[in-house]
């Protein structure tokens, strides 16, 4: 994103282009750890570090709380397993609700019935209607394929994603991030942000600061 | 972030067991004397004295399966050439070099043959061919009695199959006593070939074990990325070497229980139940040691994959106990659901439902969180709990027997656990095992001190 696309009349306040934010960068995972400490001890929300590589440690150091995803994923997984029982409970273990409704007035039957399509009991293999072992495969599956929903999207909306802007494409030197340098960033946004003292935290980092505008 | 090999992480030669080893020692000998005592005692009650082999069978594997899951463990580490278990790998190590004693062990088993295994009592060699080509006869026993004919082990009868009536009207499979009418099977089961196939299991066992057991004690002297090199070259034979002797073994020691039945899955299942103890046995082993102030290397990012693992193999155990039971209970094939039917009738009934709640959802409930698997203690009750279940699952397969082979002994249907005789086996064997894994380890230091991979283990983290 360019400053040209931020249309004047829209932002009536920047006169220039925007400041979004500081952006830090460091040679080693190690640099990146300490100064994160500092960050996350100064009280900043609207933060991130961004690494090429996994590095241990830099969840503490950033202070993270555990996240609530195997909360989520546990209940749509256990929704998956009563979903899945009662989905052949209703096609093939029962005749509801079509023989409920005949045995009610035939107006309301006939009027209800193309509406709720009825289960059709089914004897396989010599099997009860309704017999757990058999269900369990088919509760199993959608166990699993709400977990995995849930795991993905649940991941996806906790993170904010999609999303398509970030300030730190404002800057060229992040797309090392990708590579071989480790970034903090530290969004204008943020309610502890202070354009003058967090630069001055920026340079007390120790890496190379970079001032994000667009 | 790879570990230079020479670098020196831990002073050298400060873990070592063997002073608590000393103090272990009487302990270990002191159940294995209570244990012996009460298997006496029980062995007075003739009712009791009946499933002497079958308890012995039972505490046998449990402690064999421990051991092999153990191996297993071990030979996996160097496969995927893993970072993370270098220092909980020695103590696995110690486990897996019980195959010797497991051996010993063993060989009280081929003189029970007879109390164990229907087609012990096949007279082999002179059938007569044209036998095997009438398909089997069923046999309806009249009125429901168990078998109306007399049938001496060792003298062979017909080759037919004994289908017997039950009240409810459905056929329960109740042959097995009789030879089977497949040759092959004749072949198979014979005591010599049983005795050589176990006998070349544990050859192998014990191949892998003492390998992977001096080549890394030996790196505790001389250090470097040598010997690792060539642990892991040998890995994935001594993995495959493994996988089909571990299967094998359940087949012969368990499965051939009931010549008549089959299931191509009982060796996962067999393996399955190997894996878990060993991960169960391993967390325990750990906590105890570090009580003892020992290898304080491991921490709660240790405990929590092995944790992981342990959790992991609980639910493969479900999936294939499930797998191998739905097929079956769907087939409905007579020959194949009389295993089953054994199970699901009478007080076996209470034991299955038990096991599916014991060795499943109760686990799995309790420890799906990471929070129980960061926690030694907590981690260390689940894995006594999970050994618990264990033993329960293994008297499950052992103990329903055909009740008409178990009357061709003069012995009656082996109902419910008889908690104090098996109780007696469990503090024997389970006092010589303590025992002989303590011995194991005494000599070499309780972590690889000078594994390339250590610093990558020392500094272990989960996400």
């Amino acid at each position: 994103m360019s400053a040209s696309t931020t249309a004047p009349e829209t932002a009536p306040v920047a006169v220039g282009p925007q400041h979004l934010g500081v952006l830090i960068e460091f040679a080693d995972p190690d640099a990146l750890t300490r100064a994160a400490e500092k960050v996350r001890d100064a009280g900043f929300t609207k933060w991130d570090c961004h690494t090429p590589f996994p590095v241990h440690g830099l969840d503490k150091a950033m202070g993270i709380k555990p996240t609530i995803l195997p909360w989520i994923v546990f209940g749509a997984g256990a929704t998956g397993t009563l979903g899945g029982l009662i989905l052949q409970l209703y096609t093939n273990g029962i005749e509801l609700p079509f023989s409920m409704l005949q045995s009610t007035t035939g107006l309301v039957s006939e009027v209800l019935s193309p509406f709720l399509p009825s289960g059709y009991p089914y004897v396989v293999s010599g099997k009860p209607v309704f017999s757990v072992p058999a269900n369990i495969p088919i509760a199993f599956e959608t166990t699993v394929l709400l977990s995995a929903f849930a795991a993905f999207f649940g991941m996806l909306a906790l993170n904010g994603l999609p999303r398509f802007f970030h300030p730190v494409f404002a800057s060229e030197r992040f797309r090392r991030a990708t590579n071989d340098r480790f970034f903090i960033s530290i969004e204008a946004v943020d309610p502890k942000y202070d354009r003058k003292r967090t630069r001055e935290l920026a340079d007390s980092l120790g890496g190379t600061v970079d001032e994000l505008e667009a | 972030m790879g570990a230079p090999a020479t670098t020196q992480e831990i002073t050298l030669g400060e873990r070592r067991i063997e002073a608590y080893a000393a103090r272990l020692g009487p302990k270990a000998f002191t159940a294995l004397f209570a244990g012996a005592l009460l298997v006496a005692l029980c062995a007075l009650k003739p009712a009791w004295r009946e499933r002497l082999e079958a308890s012995y069978l039972v505490a046998f594997c449990f402690f064999l399966s421990i051991t092999l899951g153990a191996l297993f463990f071990v030979v996996i580490q160097h496969l995927v050439k893993a970072g993370w278990s270098v220092v909980v790998r020695r103590v696995a190590e110690g486990l897996s070099l019980n195959v010797g004693l497991c051996l010993v062990l063993f060989l009280p088993l081929l003189g029970m043959t007879g109390a164990l295994y229907p087609w012990a009592h096949w007279a082999h060699g002179d059938h007569a061919p044209a036998a095997h080509d009438t398909p089997p006869t069923p046999h309806v026993g009249p009125g429901g009695t168990p078998h109306d004919r007399q049938h001496s082990p060792g003298v062979e009868a017909a080759p037919g199959v004994l289908t017997q009536s039950s009240p409810d009207g459905r056929a329960i499979q109740a042959e097995l006593v009789h030879p089977h009418p497949s040759p092959s099977k004749h072949t198979y089961l014979s005591f010599p070939f049983f005795a050589v196939r176990l006998g070349l299991y544990f050859v192998i066992w014990w191949l892998i074990a003492n390998y992977f057991w001096a080549k890394s004690v030996a790196q505790d002297a001389v250090g470097g990325i040598e010997l690792t090199n060539r642990m892991q070259w040998w890995s994935p034979a001594a993995m495959i070497a493994f996988a089909i002797t571990c299967a094998l073994s359940g087949f012969d020691l368990l499965m051939t229980m009931d010549p008549g039945w089959y299931s191509t899955m009982f060796g996962v299942y067999w393996f399955a139940g190997c894996a878990v103890s060993a991960m169960a046995s391993l967390v325990l082993c750990l906590f105890a040691l570090q009580r003892q102030g020992l290898i304080k290397e491991v921490t709660p990012e240790h405990y929590h994959d092995v944790g992981k693992l342990m959790f992991a193999f609980v639910v493969f155990w479900a999936y294939i106990a499930f797998s191998q039971f739905m097929l079956i209970w769907y087939g409905n094939i007579p020959e194949e659901v009389g295993w089953y039917q054994r199970r699901v009738t009478g007080g076996w009934l209470g034991v299955s439902v038990w096991l599916l709640l014991g060795h499943f959802v109760i686990p799995f409930l309790c420890m799906i969180s990471r929070y129980p698997k960061r926690r030694p203690g907590l981690l260390a009750l689940g894995a006594m709990w999970v050994l618990f279940v264990h033993y329960v699952d293994l008297m499950w397969l052992v103990l329903p027997q055909p009740e008409d082979f178990l009357a061709e002994l003069g012995r009656g249907p082996r109902r419910s656990p008889v908690p104090l005789l098996d109780l007696g086996f469990f503090l024997a064997l389970g006092g010589l095992f303590v025992w002989n894994t303590a011995r194991n380890l005494k000599g070499a230091s309780l972590i690889p001190e000078r594994d390339p991979r250590l610093r990558d283990s020392l500094h272990h983290e989960n996400f």
